[in-house]
Parts: structure tokens; C-alpha cells; sequence
């Protein structure tokens, strides 16, 4: 049952780094350019002497474990891909559900960079004196609570693609800006002004990233975080599983 | 006077294709009311997303290394020009080069009968692909409206002046790294907008308080500060003379650069050229 998963994870890995292991390179370099700006603007504040709701180390780990994570903490699979080389049709042609070929193909893909990339900074980090380890277990359930409602996501704005007739563009620039701000991956909940956080916390795309990172870094307990993670992974698959089964017969794909 | 005749109307010519590609960018919108209501709501989200974060740690701790929010603000209006112009004068991939030559689609270009500079900068998206711009120069206004400093009157100029290096710079990044598309179409197909989209995440942060070996890279190696701070501190005359006139020279050495590597790429590339179309019409 398990190995068929398993094969599509493993082909879609040897995908990744089928043209050398060298063309992965730019995508860590970027990620870590644009991480270490973002670090300094915490220790910045901090030597400032502004008083946040966060400390600094807390603000520091927060970040590098996006970084690190980010695949996971945002998931963006094939489905939000342009589809120039019809993969969307080939996932019905397979004798597979289409569910669990998109998560075992994404997970597959994330295996590379998790192992080149996350793992390696993840050992190096406290060298870099960034606390690394989380602050309470309850941030693995809460890790794989996010990866869930991610997947939800993609499947509900894969709808509207499908709904849009394939303006991939538009489906992926919509939600690329609603996630970044709303999942609180980039700018934490907690340090926002206006008491933003009472209510962003709330909503469901903050229990994405923003939700898991901030009971890695223990500045938020995990009675607040897991039960709003519950529901919204309840709302999400239902709404993601119907809407899906009503608008699949309307899929087109025009190449490209 | 015959040579002058050819020029002039290349010129009205280029205009016309400009228009015409603007006229279907407007029908393209206009199509079906629900199609525009969304691309407007999308540019309204997405454009609001790309700052608010940076602007409200500003709001929140009254500035950041030394900028105070309005100063911020600035600065990410100025990013938002840069990317907005490049984005709506760009639409037919013409800032992301790698996917046209890793799709094989330069070739195309091979029997159109226009120089290729014309093909790739008469693409403009002005109605759908403005709203970076329109929304950078709005927050500019209000920005500049609260500064505190006194600006003298050849600033517009300078203003203008430090835009186009910036754009220069983040155009011929794009070519630099799209060089290597010639060599490896299939895994450089995406290393222009690898590139491209890092530099505008990165041209977010106000880099002053930040030490030297975090600055100078991004001033240089991965110059994401040239995109909107370093150009924001020369406009509100936070630099010496010289290094007023940095991102100009920055800008100028990396076109060069840029032209040199495309150039050998591209005859690489018409000796080997790629085939990645499927009978079907997808790409492999």
C-alpha cells in the first residue's frame, strides 16, 4: 500500500537532483542571503533597547527555523505550478488518487533540500548562537498539523485555478501575498503593533508556519496553537475534498 | 537624410507596437468583469503584502537602524518603482531571459523581423502590470510629504537618475545568471527569476545599523541593496559625493559583464540549440 507512495517520493526526489546536485545550489544561496538580513534586523532592534514581545534569541530562532523549514511551513506543491507540461492531467491517468500522489510527489521533492540545506544549518546554528532546539515537543504535532493545512490550501487554490480556467498567474500571485503576511512565517504574530496578534492568531492561515513557529520558540502554548490547528485542518480538507470532487471534471490544460 | 528617415520611423514604429501591445493588455483585463475585479484584488493584496511587514516593525519600534518609519516607507516605495517599472515594461519574460531561452522560445525570435531589443522591450503589460508602479509612487508622495529634510531642486533629477541604476542593475543580474540558460536550458530555465524575485525579497530590509560584512555583500556580490536602500540613503543625502554616484557605476560594470557572458552563451547556444516540445505541445 505504503511502497507505491513511496516510489512516487523517491522518483520525484531523483527528479530534483537529476541534472546534478550543483543546479540546487542557487536556491540555498538565496535562502541564505535572504536570511541573514532578517537576522540582523532582529539583533538591531534588540541592541536598540526596544522592549517587544518576543526576545531576541527567540526572534533569531523563529527566523532560522523558517528558513530552514520553509518548504514545510508554507507548502507549495506542483498544483500552484504553472502546468506547461501536464502534470495536472497525467495525476488522473495514474492509478493512484490524486490526493496522495500530490503529497507524496511534494514531500519527495522537498527530500533534497532538506538534507543538503536544512539539515546541515540545522547542525551549524549553534555555532551561529541561535537556539536551535524547540522549546516544547508539542511543536512536532503542531509541524505536522501545518504541513497538513498546507496541502489543504493547495488542493482549495488549486479550485480556483481550475475554476479561473488555468490563470495560474493570478491564483498563485493571490495567494503567495495572502500566505507570506498572514501565515506570520516572515514577521511573527507577536511582535505586531495595533494588537494584531490577538485576532491574526485566529485566522486560518495562522495556523500555518506562524503557529508551529511560535511554539517551537515557546512564545506561544500550545493550548492555544493545537486546537485552532485542529479546526482549521477540519474546515480546510472538507471545503478542499468537496470543492475538488465538484470542479475536477472542469480541468483543462493548454500546454505551454 | 535618408538614414534620418529610417531612424524616425523605427522610432514611430516601436511606439506602435508599443500601443498595440497595450490595447490587448486592456482588452485582456476587460475581457469579463469577474476576470478584472480579481487581477484588481490580487495587485491590491499582493502589493499591501510586499511592504506591510517591514512598514509596521517600523510603525511598531518608532524605526529601524537608524531610519525612522517615514524613511521606511520611503524606501520601500522606491523598491516598489524599481520592480513595478520592470515588471509592467518586462511582461513577455523580457526581465526573466532564462525561461525564454531554456523553453526554446528564442528561437521564435530568430524569424520575427524586429532586432531582439525591440521584441523583448515592446511587450509592456501597462494595465495589468502597473499597479507595483502606481502603488510605489503613491506611497512615495505620502513618504515624501512627511520627510523632514529640506530637497533641493535638482533632486527630481536624481531621483530619476538613481531609478534607472537601480533597475539597470536588477536587469543585468537577470541577464548575467540568464547566461548560464544557454548551457543548461532545462535546470537554468528559472535562474532569472531565482535571481530577480530573491533581490526584490531581499530589497525590503533597511540595511543601515547593519555591519559592513552583511552590507558590502549586498551592495555588491548579490547587490539587493542597490535596489532600494542604498539609493534611498543617497536621496535623502545620507552619502558622500562619491558614493552618490556608485549604483551608476555599479550598474554600468555589471551591464558590461552581463553583455560579454550573453553574448558567448548565445553562441553556444546557435551551435547546439534545444528541442524541449513534446508532439502534444507541452514542454519536457
Amino acid at each position: 500500500m505504503i511502497h507505491k507512495y513511496m516510489a512516487t517520493a523517491r522518483t520525484a526526489m531523483q527528479g530534483k537532483t537529476g541534472g546534478g546536485v550543483l543546479y540546487m545550489v542557487p536556491d540555498m544561496v538565496m535562502k541564505v542571503v535572504y536570511l541573514v538580513p532578517l537576522l540582523f534586523i532582529w539583533k538591531i532592534l534588540a541592541e536598540s533597547g526596544y522592549e517587544a514581545e518576543m526576545s531576541a534569541p527567540q526572534l533569531l530562532s523563529y527566523t532560522y527555523v523558517n528558513a530552514l523549514l520553509a518548504d514545510l511551513t508554507i507548502v507549495n506543491t506542483y498544483l500552484s505550478a504553472w502546468d506547461y507540461d501536464a502534470r495536472s492531467m497525467e495525476m488522473f491517468t495514474r492509478p493512484m488518487p490524486v490526493f496522495g500522489q500530490v503529497i507524496s510527489r511534494t514531500i519527495g521533492e522537498w527530500m533534497p533540500q532538506l538534507l543538503l540545506f536544512s539539515l546541515p544549518m540545522f547542525l551549524a546554528a549553534p555555532l551561529l548562537g541561535i537556539r536551535i532546539l524547540p522549546k516544547t515537543l508539542w511543536a512536532l504535532p503542531s509541524l505536522a498539523l501545518c504541513v497538513s493545512l498546507g496541502f489543504a490550501f493547495e488542493f482549495l487554490f488549486y479550485c480556483v485555478t481550475i475554476r479561473l480556467r488555468n490563470v495560474s498567474w493570478l491564483t498563485y500571485v493571490i495567494r503567495s501575498a495572502v500566505v507570506s503576511f498572514f501565515s506570520g512565517t516572515v514577521i511573527p504574530f507577536k511582535i505586531l503593533p495595533f494588537g494584531m496578534d490577538r485576532w491574526m492568531q485566529y485566522q486560518p492561515f495562522g495556523s500555518m508556519g506562524g503557529a508551529f513557529l511560535s511554539l517551537y520558540t515557546g512564545s506561544a502554548a500550545a493550548s492555544e496553537v493545537i486546537p485552532a490547528q485542529l479546526f482549521w485542518n477540519i474546515v480546510i480538507w472538507f471545503a478542499a475534498a468537496v470543492w475538488f470532487q465538484k470542479s475536477r471534471e472542469r480541468m483543462v490544460s493548454f500546454g505551454g | 537624410m535618408k538614414r534620418k528617415t529610417k531612424i524616425f520611423r523605427g522610432i514611430r514604429r516601436y511606439f506602435q507596437l508599443l500601443g498595440i501591445y497595450a490595447r490587448m493588455d486592456l482588452a485582456s483585463l476587460t475581457r469579463d468583469a469577474k476576470f478584472m475585479a480579481i487581477v484588481i484584488t490580487a495587485d491590491i493584496v499582493s502589493n499591501i503584502s510586499s511592504i506591510i511587514g517591514i512598514f509596521l516593525l517600523a510603525w511598531k519600534f518608532g524605526g529601524i537602524g537608524g531610519m525612522d518609519w517615514f524613511e521606511v516607507l520611503f524606501m520601500l516605495a522606491y523598491g516598489n518603482i524599481v520592480m513595478g517599472f520592470l515588471n509592467m515594461m518586462g511582461g513577455c519574460n523580457a526581465l526573466f531571459p532564462s525561461r525564454i531561452i531554456g523553453r526554446g522560445q528564442w528561437e521564435h525570435m530568430f524569424i520575427i523581423p524586429l532586432p531582439y531589443g525591440v521584441q523583448l522591450t515592446v511587450g509592456i503589460f501597462p494595465f495589468t502590470g502597473s499597479s507595483s508602479l502606481l502603488s510605489g509612487i503613491g506611497m512615495l508622495w505620502v513618504a515624501m510629504r512627511h520627510l523632514e529634510t529640506t530637497l533641493p531642486w535638482w533632486w527630481p533629477g536624481m531621483l530619476v537618475f538613481q531609478l534607472i541604476a537601480s533597475m539597470v542593475v536588477v536587469t543585468a543580474a537577470s541577464y548575467l545568471f540568464s547566461s548560464l540558460a544557454f548551457y543548461a536550458p532545462v535546470q537554468c530555465e528559472e535562474i532569472a527569476s531565482t535571481v530577480v524575485y530573491s533581490m526584490e525579497h531581499t530589497k525590503s530590509f533597511p540595511l543601515s545599523g547593519m555591519p559592513v560584512y552583511i552590507r558590502y555583500p549586498l551592495l555588491t556580490i548579490f547587490p539587493a541593496g542597490l535596489m532600494a536602500w542604498f539609493p534611498t540613503m543617497i536621496l535623502l543625502g545620507k552619502t558622500t559625493a562619491f558614493e552618490n554616484f556608485y549604483p551608476a557605476i555599479f550598474a554600468l560594470l555589471l551591464s558590461l559583464a552581463a553583455a560579454h557572458f550573453f553574448r558567448k552563451g548565445f553562441r553556444y547556444y546557435v551551435k547546439k540549440g534545444i528541442n524541449r516540445y513534446s508532439a502534444g505541445g507541452h514542454r519536457s
